[in-house]
Formats: structure tokens, sequence, C-alpha cells
């Protein structure tokens, strides 16, 4: 047999092991030497995004054409919002067309009318916007006495 | 007549018993160097105590608003909260990182862009504080005004971050504070998807030791 045949399982498995132990400590021996003292502090801090409600509560009047196909509704007030920039009031028709006013802040009364090719319930929205955002709406389902 | 022999040298067997002689003489002076010497001692301590790299954050109230929850944050808003940050140990720092995490990933702390973004500054002395009552009740914003320098600690970044570098700080040395001013804001770009989430963001302020030095 060869002096340079394959080695047995033995001399592998030691030449194996020791080459896993060399790995190890290269790799390990650099964190070791960088370890330094630290010290720490920590403290959380809660942060909330606004969730823009819908107005509370409305105020007003709202009256029909004859034949039904006109709605006009008269708001007094309605509840403001908190941080409010600006409310849109929108009166959507029977038949799905929508008429919408734009309110600024300071001012949470208008007059808004809506024509509709069919009859039925026309439905009256009020939201807040702040800023980019908009808020839930105030629904309110009206139908022609 | 009889026949005599003699041991010489230039035999083998002299050669071997020259050997064992050598060696016995050898070991018996090596074994009398060994125990024959004199001895003197002499002893000195010398003590090694390890310095402590310590940070602190001011307790909850004036000296630590970071706690202090804000609710109702619109896009555009800032939330201003002031924090003491004191190197406690008696070594001074070789830097001081900054680590913000959550939890609760949302938008808030996502989103690099339109999310939360955070500034720091430091001011000389302590901040002045204005505490106004906010909506939702009892919230409490607050706002700082600097009566003597202010630096530039952490300029403006998403807020959070790993190991964020801080800057000019006075507690680098040894038993010095800084008075900071933690300014987070909701960039005007957050859009309506920004509206009602909540988040916990942890600010961890790691120092780590001064460079090493001959003592």
């Amino acid at each position: 047999m060869s002096r340079h045949g394959t080695p047995p399982p033995l001399h592998r498995l030691r030449l194996l092991v020791g080459v896993v132990v060399c790995a190890v400590i290269f790799t390990f021996a650099p964190t070791i030497a960088q370890a330094a003292f630290v010290g720490s502090a920590t403290a959380t801090m809660e942060v909330r995004t606004y969730a823009i409600p819908a107005p509370v509560g409305i105020t007003g009047t709202f009256s029909c054409t004859t034949n039904k196909l006109s709605m006009t509704v008269t708001l007094t007030d309605f509840g403001a919002v908190n941080r409010a920039t600006g409310y849109t009031v929108t009166l959507t028709a029977p038949s799905g067309q929508v008429t919408t006013n734009n309110l600024p802040a300071t001012s949470r009364a208008t007059t808004i009318t809506r024509a509709s090719s069919t009859v039925g319930n026309y439905t009256l929205r009020i939201r807040a916007t702040v800023g980019s955002w908009t808020g839930q709406n105030l629904e309110r389902v009206l139908t022609c006495p | 007549m009889a026949r005599t022999s003699r041991i010489t040298l230039k035999s083998t067997s002299g050669k071997v018993l020259a050997s064992v002689a050598l060696l016995g003489v050898a070991a018996s002076v090596a074994g009398l160097g060994t125990y024959g010497s004199f001895t003197s001692t002499t002893s000195a301590s010398e003590t090694v105590t390890a310095g402590t790299v310590e940070v602190k954050l001011g307790e909850a109230g004036a000296a630590n608003r970071l706690n202090v929850a804000a609710a109702g944050i619109v896009p555009g808003d800032s939330i201003q909260r002031v924090a003491t940050l004191t190197n406690t140990g008696n070594q001074n720092f070789g830097g001081v990182t900054l680590t913000t995490a959550t939890t609760t990933p949302n938008l808030l702390t996502t989103d690099a862009l339109n999310g939360l973004q955070v500034t720091i500054d430091a001011c000389s002395v302590p901040w002045t504080e204005t505490a106004i009552p906010a909506a939702p009740a009892p919230a409490t914003a607050y706002t700082y005004a600097c009566s003597g320098t202010v630096t530039t600690v952490l300029p403006a970044r998403q807020i959070i971050g790993a190991n964020v570098v801080l800057n000019n700080l006075a507690s680098m040395t040894s038993t010095k504070a800084d008075n900071l001013r933690v300014t987070t804001k909701l960039p005007t770009t957050a859009d309506n998807t920004f509206q009602g989430l909540t988040n916990n963001v942890g600010f961890t302020f790691v120092a780590t030791q001064r460079a090493a030095t001959d003592r």
C-alpha cells in the first residue's frame, strides 16, 4: 500500500475537527478582541394619530318639489369636529347624482339642492376634513314627504 | 600461565562504562544545582479598578418627557419631548448611539418618507417648558424654548434606526449631561391611511467606552 494513499477515517476525522476548531477561533477571536464597556438607557414614546370622527347632530330642514325630483336641504348647524379645517356636505339623489358643498371650518350652515331623474330616497352626508385627511361621514337618509 | 584481560576505553565495554559514569556525574551535579540554590523573594501589590461606563436618562417628569404619549396627531404636527442624558460613569464615552425600534410596526414607522421623522437637539441650559392642554383630554402638549445655545444632536431622519451616531454631546465627558429635545414630526405628505394609527417607539441611548490608553 502506498504511503500517499487515502488517510484512514480516524485521521480524516481528526483533521476535520482541527479545521473546525481553527475556524471557530478565527471567527470569534476578533469579536472578543473588540469587546468594550457599554451603558444604555431606554425610554418609550407612544404616538397616536388622529382618527377624524363624524360630526354629531344636525339641525336644519329639507323640502322637495312636488314631483319629488329635487330636494333642498337647509343646514343651520351640526356638531363641530375637533381640529377640522373644513367640512364637506354632499346630497346624493336616488339616481346617484351628487351635489357637494365645501365649507370652511368656521361655517357649519349651508343650503344644498340636488335634482334627480328618479323618485326615491336622498342621502345627506357630512364629514370633516383635517388637511388632506377626511373623516367619517354623518349620514341621513331623507324621504320626500 | 594464567590469562588476564583488561578493560580499556577502546573496547565496547569500556565505552559503556564511561558513558554510565559520565551520566551519573551529570545527574548528581544537576541535582545539587536544583536543591542547593539560594532563593530570595519580594512582592508588591497593585490595585486595578475597572472604570464604569454608564448613561442615564432623567427620571420621568420635567427631566424626561419621552414617556408622555402624544395623541391626536395629524399631518404637520410636531411632538416635542425633553430628556436629560447624563454620563453617570467615571469614564468618558467614546461615542453615543441611538437605536429606535418598535415591536408593532405600521405605516408610522415603516414609511421612511411619509412616516414619523425625528430630530434631536440640545440646549446648553435646561429647556424652558410650556405645557398646553391638548385634545383628547387630559393630553398635554409641550413646547420648549432655549435661552442658551442650541446644537444639533441628530438631524431629521426617519424615526426607526439602529446605532445612529449622535453628535455634539456634552455627556461624552464623565459626569456631564445633555439637555435633549426630541422632536417627532408627522410629515404633511402623510395621507389618509395614516389615520387612527398607534405606535410605541423605544429610544435606546447606548454609550461605549472611550478609546483604551496606557495607565
